[in-house]
């Protein structure tokens, strides 16, 4: 089942009464796929999620809503490296890449007089672009070498932006003119404006996640990173479709490079570090790779937590503490605290029913 | 001419380096089937203690073992008591507990002895001798020499004696390893000793160059990726040409072209090579049973 529909909902409550049993072991496989019948779920936590996000930003100050901010920029990201690590079952780290090139589209088409939203636009579309392009040799790739040609990637991006400093400013880093104003609300830097402007495109890449992985696009893609043989054999156009999924990537980095061009007004060189994508990475496997609230929560641990724990921990000691939640993460299974939050809610509810 | 030259001769030099970080991938690989981040941050380590001790009075030459001894025994702990207990949920999260240990070594250093850069001190910087226009410092033989030697152990230690044979076995067939006797475990942790001491040595030659400072070595990781990927992924021969050619490149590049273009360019090779050999230059295809 891949939809909410009313009559569904009550088919899947007939289901109840009349085979528990069957309709809570689709419970516990759709927990354990991040596809199936939780899909209302997923959009309920999804709200819920921009909801708290929203309110909490909008009462703190603007520390705890810049973080927010950030946290929500890297969580778009995040969703893109999940596309390609659960559909593909390949490890993407070269998001830091997609980051800086959106960014950078953002910053010279808006600087020369493009309204910023169509900058944004741009921004993705290009973005989109070049992940097409350079999937067309990574895709053929698998297993670790994917995921170290892609570090080779990322660890190139601060040298290269520094040798087109003409349009990237290099190391001495280029201003933003301007702001994604949203109804008259400013978009810039920890406004208010700016943290709803992320926010809505949160809702609108998990959305489209969410949609994607539960519907035909999803299911293909799955098929071909989970047994290409047989995805080959029954006609799939396996280079495609993995083309499609790194597309898809590069469309989320454009996006949260736009949104991080205009959130941070000021971009350097120094800020497409390879230790970002790493915490990109590892940020999507703390919060659970087949969830969208789940890289919501792996953006704000390593997006907003370093910034808000400043006064508590020093912030050079950040990296003890990603390691230690790594490690505990690892221990843990892997899986992801939305993973295992959807998990022990399934089996409360089961419990709770006594059908279990 | 000249600078050509040099530019061939340093990259043979730097090569060799990358070649000994990309080794150091390589063992550990042959026995577990994944590859370790925290090599650099083990390094580091090592480093830091032998700064220590250096700054304490203890003469440069009982620092190199120190640091060496101090890296096998802390990547020998890590490997024991933490990644391969983690290898049951799967080569990719023994490959992330990898990560999480290097950050957390960082964070511990940045912790503990600051983010400072710190001049590390080099076996000598007087040049030796010449080689055309290239004046060769002590700094640099010992380099060469040593990365040399260590080649040549390390080929002969995997194609000779029983125990490298085995631990290339431990990975192959972990299932007929352990019923002919061999402790797969055993052998992964002697991989992590071993890759330790590399990243010891590896450590030697280039603090001087970097300075120390928490991550300092890491910023070789990217250079013994690329050079396992290129001269393929068990094959230390493959790991030492691989170096060499991409200390050249990117001393070419760097001459010729731009300094800023030498990672995209190592990224470019990387990536054109995977292309046409998916195995690397000298690495074994898989064979499948069908």
């Amino acid at each position: 089942m891949t939809s909410a529909s009313p009559e569904e909902t009550v088919s899947r409550e007939a289901s109840l009464d009349k085979d528990p049993g069957r309709f809570f072991r689709r419970l516990f496989t759709s927990a354990e796929t991040g596809r199936g019948s939780l899909l209302w779920s997923r959009h309920v936590t999804l709200a819920i999620a921009a909801i708290i996000v929203l309110v909490v930003g909008f009462s703190a100050s603007s520390s705890i809503r810049y973080g927010l901010i950030y946290s929500t920029v890297l969580a778009i990201l995040i969703l893109g490296n999940n596309a390609v690590q659960v559909t593909l079952g390949e490890i993407n780290l070269g998001s830091v890449a997609f980051l800086a090139f959106g960014a950078y589209v953002v910053l010279n088409f808006a600087n020369a007089g493009i309204p910023p939203w169509i900058a944004v636009l741009l921004g993705i579309v290009l973005t989109a672009i070049v992940g097409f392009l350079l999937a067309i040799p990574t895709s053929r790739l698998t297993g670790l070498a994917t995921a170290l040609v892609t570090f080779a990637l990322s660890y190139s991006i601060r040298d290269l932006a520094i040798f087109f400093t003409p349009l990237t400013g290099g190391d001495a880093g280029s201003f933003l003119k301007g702001g994604l104003d949203f109804f008259g609300m400013s978009g810039t830097g920890s406004e208010p404006g700016m943290l709803i402007v992320a926010v809505l495109a949160m809702i609108v890449a998990g959305l489209g996640h969410i949609w994607l992985l539960h519907r035909k696009p999803g299911r293909v893609a799955l098929t071909v990173g989970e047994a290409p043989t047989a995805a080959r054999v029954f006609g799939t156009p396996n280079m495609w479709v993995k083309l499609g999924v790194w597309t898809w990537a590069g469309a989320l980095g454009g996006l949260a490079g736009g949104i991080y061009a205009y959130s941070v007004g000021f971009i350097t060189a120094y800020s497409w570090s390879i230790m970002l994508a790493i915490f990109v990475f590892v940020g999507g496997l703390i919060g659970g790779t087949r969830s969208v609230v789940g890289a919501w929560i792996g953006g704000i641990l390593v997006g907003g937590m370093p910034i808000w724990l400043t006064n508590v921990v020093p912030p050079t000691a950040s990296t003890l503490v990603f390691g230690i939640i790594l490690l505990v993460a690892v221990l843990a299974g892997g899986k992801g605290i939305a993973q295992f939050a959807e998990r022990y809610g399934v089996r409360l509810f089961a419990r709770v029913r006594g059908k279990r | 001419m000249e600078l050509l030259q040099t530019t061939l001769f340093l990259g043979v030099t730097l090569g060799l380096v990358y070649a000994l970080v990309g080794a150091g991938f390589v063992v550990i690989y042959r026995t577990s089937g994944y590859v370790s981040f925290a090599q650099g941050d083990i390094a580091t380590v090592g480093l830091f203690v032998g700064y220590f001790a250096y700054e304490a009075g203890l003469p440069y030459w009982w620092t190199v073992p120190l640091v060496i001894v101090t890296c096998a025994v802390l990547a020998g702990l890590i490997g024991r008591f933490v990644v391969i207990p983690l290898e049951r949920f799967g080569a990719l999260s023994a490959v992330l507990a990898t990560i999480g240990v290097g950050l957390s070594i960082q964070g511990v250093e940045a912790l503990t002895v600051g983010t400072t850069a710190r001049a590390f001190p080099s076996p000598g910087t007087e040049i030796l001798f010449r080689i055309g226009p290239v004046g060769m410092s002590t700094a640099d033989v010992v380099t060469v020499g040593v990365c040399v030697l260590l080649f040549i152990a390390l080929g002969l230690f995997f194609k000779v004696t029983k125990i490298g044979m085995a631990m290339r076995a431990a990975n192959d067939n972990p299932l007929a390893a352990n019923h002919v006797g061999l402790s797969s475990t055993n052998l992964k942790l002697l991989s992590w000793v071993i890759a330790g001491v590399l990243a010891g040595v590896t450590g030697l030659a280039v603090a001087p160059i970097y300075a120390l400072y928490p991550g300092a070595v890491n910023l070789l990781l990217v250079y013994g990726f690329a050079t396992i990927v290129l001269g393929g992924f068990e094959s230390i021969v493959g790991a030492l040409i691989a170096g060499i050619v991409l200390g050249v490149l990117g001393n070419l590049v760097a001459a010729y072209l731009n300094p800023n273009l030498v990672t995209f360019a190592v990224y470019l090779v990387v990536l054109l090579v995977l292309l046409f050999r998916p195995n690397g230059l000298l690495g074994r295809r898989p064979l499948v049973r069908v």
